[in-house]
């Protein structure tokens, strides 16, 4: 029994080596891990393997990574919080231009997205739960559909981005403007400042809507990347008649168009990086799980994961109706 | 039964396999207290490396403390010699050719100047305060404070330094790019103008920032979840009460920062409008987002400061800190004070009137929880055995300077006060009797209060209290003259100053003032570096007879794993006449530790650990 593979020695006191472990973030170590609750030893004591050996028990070690994670998402709300405050400061400023702006979204595509993600939260609830009943095969299930899910809300999120390229509905200065359309450096002294909307009314700086397209190609091609093969916007701006991608709105005639699409670029965009995140987090827990690290003794990496997946898609719900409904 | 020689170590008996608890080659061979070091037969270069490695992925709470202390010693030098800068091109007016080029009195040109200002304050600002007593002293304490063998998260602390490494790198590469010079504040539309290396400092900027979330996410739930039994929330030292208070600071405020300077990288880069007024958006918001978190960022600075000052006043007064609820909560009270003031940096912006009136009225009422620690230390030292080591000298500036920085910010806190103040160098003497005057004096004091405890060696006392007055009269020097230029309207961040050639005895003053100043930090370093040589004898457990749990439980420097069992506590942080048994004569406080600086001495107390 000297060779049993069942038995592995997991002493932490090898200094920085690797061998120290957070969380409960094993893996890649080199041990070669048992059953998750088999009890291994170091200084003539047992000790659940998963327990690092500066927590007491691994009650304590579950809830301080609990509470790690959700001080961590305390941060998320802030970060967001930021740009839901910017959100809300140039809705109180501009309403008119919140109304236009938001016609050009799709919110049947918005809703679908929104059905996609709530799913999503309810297969990794499920994930939890399986990993809680010992049921590693709906453990892994339930951890890919999640996954597949998420790339689902991204295809969907990729093509309303194309789509807007295809507008010229970039961010700021990149927005493509109608021709026409008075930009602030074409407001000459005796122009007042206050109409906040301009519907394409000619003005002194006419050329300045004309001038502006040309910012627009150079901005866009990197404002969106995924997009960046296709068809460079100063194209669409002149191609009204193309069916699909017809201009059409007051929109394109506000010169502050480029600070709605800003912010919702700019949420939408963060928001997608926290999925991508999520993901290959996700993905992390389908290989760990497969390895069969995860039981009902141990599973607070799928509890944590699941609080954050949680916590992307509670965004997006408020995401959804500020950007798209009202 | 006793023997007073040691018995040779016995030679490995063979035990029977089935005997054996550990599977063979699995044998445990490490003492956990003992440091993990290169093996004996580990030779030369590869030792070196064997070395290096052990520290560098080291997750020992203990030496990422000491790394960081390194790297913050190392940008508090750079930033310390771009002010020694700035001060030296203030010596002289410049003289000016007639057609108005710079032809005497200067030292760099005026582009130049705008880079070192900049980039003293970043540097100063997110590489060294920041960071430096959390991260130093608070990684190395606070688990051995709460009776801990590590942090909650020991990984995520390394991370959190090597984020902090990488943040500096990337900030340091806008130097290759231009340098900015936007001042340490960013401020748009300037900041969307200027050269483009304003990019790769905010990223800088961003990505420290997730250094500062992680160290304090890891404080907070160490603190919550991993207090040895008998560590009641009402028996933590002050320090940890502090830490705590700036982790919320650091959690709910850092990602503010965060997504402010993502929207201005956004705003370089793809032009998104938010703080462009050519596209409608409001460059005044970008001061609304920004000060909500440098504001609280202030707090980060200040907090762990007035803990280690707690921890000073009591040790050195022998005698409890008075007033320890009191001074524990006003921490909270600060932090959470501290988010509803930031419109007092604002009061020129053209922000609204009443905001304004409100901000003034709030930033008055932080006064509040700061004069109760301030007058709780002064009552620690009343009728105490106050004991003048170097780290309570630093504490006593500390009181002083801290004390003229915060009764002049209600100064300018006021509003009609600040109108004629604002951007002048009375809020620059203002912040820096806080900040220098404040936490550097605390890291300092802590620097010295801790290091037997950190390096296991005692600093020599009698350079210590030269630096410290060399400290105290080179900074007074330096500052106390800026209110003065202040007050008479001398500008903040002005490269030269022709229409006030009055105020250049004054500014002459205050640039030796910074020498001398810089060399009271120079003795501070080499006092240092001698103190570690090998030659100093090693330092005694609890050389200052302090009460908290790295004094009384830990040897010095601390074991691996900080203690033998955990700890039981059974007494108050500063319950030093319980531990220490005096005469009797309680209104004196408890005695003073006999030590005698280089001569390792343990005090001869017997203290009930409850582990025997």
């Amino acid at each position: 029994m000297a060779t049993n593979p069942q038995i592995t020695v997991d002493d932490p006191h090898t200094g920085g080596d690797g061998a120290h472990h957070d969380g409960g973030h094993h893996g890649g170590d080199g041990h070669a891990h048992g059953e998750p609750h088999m009890m291994v030893g170091h200084d003539g004591e047992l000790h659940p393997s998963n327990l690092q050996f500066y927590f007491v028990s691994t009650e304590q070690q579950f809830e301080s990574a609990k509470l790690g994670m959700w001080l961590f998402l305390a941060t998320e709300i802030l970060l967001f919080g930021g740009m839901f405050v910017a959100y809300g400061i140039f809705r109180v400023l501009y309403p008119e231009l919140y109304e236009q702006a938001s016609m050009q979204l799709d919110t049947t595509l918005g809703a679908f997205n929104t059905l996609v993600l709530l799913l999503s939260s309810l297969t990794m609830a499920w994930a939890i739960r399986a990993a809680q009943m010992d049921n590693r095969k709906l453990l892994i299930q339930m951890l890919s559909a999640t996954i597949v899910l998420a790339g689902f809300f991204l295809v969907v999120k990729y093509f309303e981005y194309e789509h807007k390229y295809h507008l010229g509905i970039l961010p700021g200065e990149a927005f493509v403007l109608e021709e026409g359309t008075p930009r602030v450096e074409d407001l000459v002294e005796g122009v007042p400042a206050t109409p906040l909307i301009t519907f394409g009314e000619e003005s002194e700086g006419g050329d300045g809507g004309g001038d502006a397209a040309p910012a627009g190609e150079t901005g866009s091609a990197e404002a969106t990347p995924a997009a960046a093969s296709a068809a460079p916007a100063g194209d669409a701006a002149h191609s009204d008649d193309h069916g699909e991608y017809a201009r059409e709105g007051e929109i394109f005639s506000n010169r502050r168009a480029g600070i709605f699409f800003g912010i919702y670029y700019m949420m939408t965009g963060v928001h997608a990086i926290h999925i991508i995140i999520g993901m290959i987090a996700i993905g992390f827990l389908v290989y760990y799980s497969w390895k069969g690290k995860y039981s009902s003794v141990y599973y607070t990496p799928v509890e944590n994961v699941g609080l954050y997946w949680h916590i992307v898609d509670v965004i997006w719900i408020f995401v959804f109706p500020l950007m798209y409904l009202i | 039964m006793a023997t007073l020689t040691q018995a040779p170590p016995k030679p490995p008996k063979l035990v029977p396999r089935e005997a054996r608890a550990y599977p063979v080659g699995h044998e445990p061979v490490h003492n956990y207290l003992r440091e993990p070091r290169p093996a004996d037969d580990v030779r030369g270069l590869k030792r070196a490396w064997a070395w290096f490695k052990l520290w560098a992925l080291s997750v020992d709470h203990k030496r990422i403390g000491i790394m960081y202390l390194v790297a913050v010693s190392v940008f508090f030098t750079v930033g310390g010699l771009l002010a020694l800068g700035i001060r030296t091109e203030l010596f002289f007016v410049n003289t000016y050719d007639a057609s108005g080029a710079v032809v005497g009195g200067n030292i760099m040109g005026q582009d130049a100047y705008n880079r070192v200002f900049t980039m003293h304050g970043l540097v100063m600002v997110f590489l060294f305060i920041i960071p430096s007593i959390p991260a130093t002293m608070g990684n190395f304490l606070l688990p051995i404070m709460v009776g801990a063998k590590d942090v909650a998260f020991p990984r995520l602390n390394l991370l959190s330094l090597y984020v902090y490494m990488a943040g500096a790198i990337i900030a340091l590469i806008s130097i290759t790019t231009g340098g900015v010079d936007t001042g340490w504040t960013f401020y748009t539309p300037y900041s969307k103008e200027t050269g483009t290396a304003v990019i790769a400092m905010a990223m800088g900027a961003f990505v420290m920032g997730f250094s500062s979330i992680l160290t304090g996410l890891n404080f907070i739930v160490t603190i919550h979840k991993m207090r040895a039994p008998g560590m009641t929330w009402n028996r933590m030292p002050l320090f940890l009460w502090s830490l705590y208070a700036t982790s919320i600071v650091q959690i709910l405020a850092t990602p503010v920062i965060g997504i402010t300077l993502v929207l201005l990288v956004m705003e370089r880069v793809f032009g998104i409008g938010i703080f462009d007024p050519a596209l409608g958006g409001d460059p005044i918001l970008f001061q609304h987002f920004f000060w909500f978190y440098s504001h609280p960022a202030v707090y980060i600075m200040i907090l762990p400061a007035f803990g280690v000052i707690s921890e000073l006043m009591g040790t050195f007064s022998r005698q409890r800190v008075y007033g320890y609820r009191a001074v524990a909560l006003s921490s909270v009270a600060i932090a959470l004070l501290g988010f509803l003031v930031w419109g007092h940096h604002m009061f020129t912006s053209g922000q609204s009137p009443v905001s304004s009136v409100v901000f003034s009225l709030i930033t008055f009422l932080i006064g509040i929880p700061s004069g109760i620690k301030v007058f709780n230390w002064i009552w620690t030292m009343y009728k105490g055995s106050v004991w003048l080591k170097t780290p309570m000298i630093y504490a006593l500036t500390f009181l002083f300077l801290f004390t003229i920085g915060g009764v002049t910010g209600i100064m300018v806190g006021a509003l009609s006060v600040d109108i004629h103040l604002h951007d002048t160098y009375f809020v620059v003497a203002h912040f820096h009797y806080v900040m220098m005057g404040g936490t550097v004096m605390a890291f300092l004091g802590g620097i010295h209060y801790w290091w037997p405890k950190m390096t296991g060696k005692l600093y020599n006392e009698t350079l210590g209290k030269w630096s410290a007055l060399f400290v105290f009269v080179g900074f007074n020097m330096t500052f106390f003259i800026q209110f003065v230029m202040g007050s008479q309207g001398m500008p903040r961040r002005y490269y030269d100053y022709p229409d006030m050639p009055w105020l250049e005895p004054l500014h002459q003053a205050s640039t030796i003032g910074s020498y001398v100043l810089g060399v009271g930090l120079l003795l501070v370093l080499i006092n240092g570096l001698l103190s570690i040589r090998k030659k100093t004898p090693r330092a005694p457990g609890n050389p200052w007879g302090g009460a908290t749990l790295e004094w009384t439980h830990t040897t010095s420097p601390p074991d691996h794993h900080n203690f033998h069992h955990t700890p039981l506590v059974t007494h108050g942080p500063y319950d030093y006449e319980v531990l220490f048994r005096s005469s009797g004569d309680s209104q004196r406080g408890a005695p003073v530790p006999d030590v005698s600086v280089g001569a390792p001495q343990e005090m001869h107390v017997t203290v009930d650990d409850g582990t025997k």
